[in-house]
């Protein structure tokens, strides 16, 4: 049975959520939403219109996503728990969540939770590399349109 | 103590082409001898407290527990040992030497000596704020 993407995307949210519950703890929770919302990205266009959809859910998932993110050591998930196959720590995975759960706000910014990630081009080329994840071109597009509609106003 | 290089052969291709220079920071740290005297003397702690710190933030405790590596956690030891630390940086320093110590000297596991020490020192909550 296939899901939705927004059912996906839906079901990502809530994982987020689900993190407020394990301060300090080791998770694999983050790196499986990166994999669910990779799966939403595969038309860029698709995760856009879903985070503003949502932006309130999507808000709340980001506050408990932060408050988990400042509460754990940047434990290297991949090995350690098979359902994960992206490396890096578990900060850095919240870094990327960050990023794409941001990804629709303008003006643009997202939380580097260990200074690992200093740009967006370097998680969405991670993306590329790791799921032949090409959002770059679409994200682009809609910063220009947004420079192009703040020079007008 | 671990310094070579050979410590993060269990990466992937992606963490080594993206963490090139966070690994060469924490490489350059461990193969630095001269800090711990330094950062002893600084703020009056033991100097076997600031090694065995070191050893587990930077050292063998990062494949032994797991640990990616953090610019953030480089940035401020060489702020540290460069004399140049501020009230975040020693926070991180009180951080990293209790839970170390719940750790190698008390038997904690090292998730529950990171929720204690976090409790008293969250260093990782501190510097988002100022960021």
């Amino acid at each position: 049975m296939t899901t939705s993407p927004e059912s996906q995307f839906l079901q990502a949210l809530e994982m987020c959520q689900s993190l407020s519950n394990l301060t300090a703890q080791f998770s694999s929770i983050p790196c499986r939403v990166i994999e669910i919302l990779s799966n939403v990205s595969q038309e860029p266009r698709v995760l856009y219109s879903l985070l503003i959809k949502y932006s309130r859910e999507v808000d709340s998932a980001l506050v408990a996503l932060d408050i988990y993110a400042k509460s754990a050591d940047n434990w290297r998930v991949k090995d350690r728990d098979k359902t994960c196959s992206l490396g890096f720590g578990v900060k850095d995975h919240c870094t990327i969540l960050s990023c794409l759960l941001n990804f629709s706000k303008r003006p643009f910014s997202f939380i580097s939770y260990t200074g690992n990630f200093a740009s967006e081009a370097i998680i969405f080329e991670l993306l590329k590399d790791w799921k032949n994840l090409d959002i770059a071109p679409f994200f682009e597009e809609k910063m220009q349109e947004f420079i192009l509609e703040a020079k007008i106003a | 103590m671990e310094g070579d290089s050979d410590r993060w052969a269990h990466l992937d291709i992606y963490e080594k082409k993206l963490t090139a220079k966070v690994r060469e920071d924490y490489d350059q740290i461990m193969d630095n001898n001269q800090d711990i005297l330094g950062i002893a003397a600084q703020y009056e702690i033991s100097e076997i407290d600031i090694r065995r710190a070191k050893d587990y933030a930077f050292g063998s405790g990062v494949s032994r527990y797991q640990f990616f590596p953090e610019g953030l956690m480089v940035a401020a030891w060489r702020r540290l040992a460069g004399a140049q630390g501020n009230n975040l940086d020693r926070m991180f320093l009180n951080h990293e030497i209790y839970e170390s110590d719940l750790v190698i000297n008390r038997g904690f596991s090292q998730q529950q000596a990171h929720l204690l020490a976090q409790k008293q020192y969250p260093w990782s909550d501190s510097i988002q704020q100022t960021r």
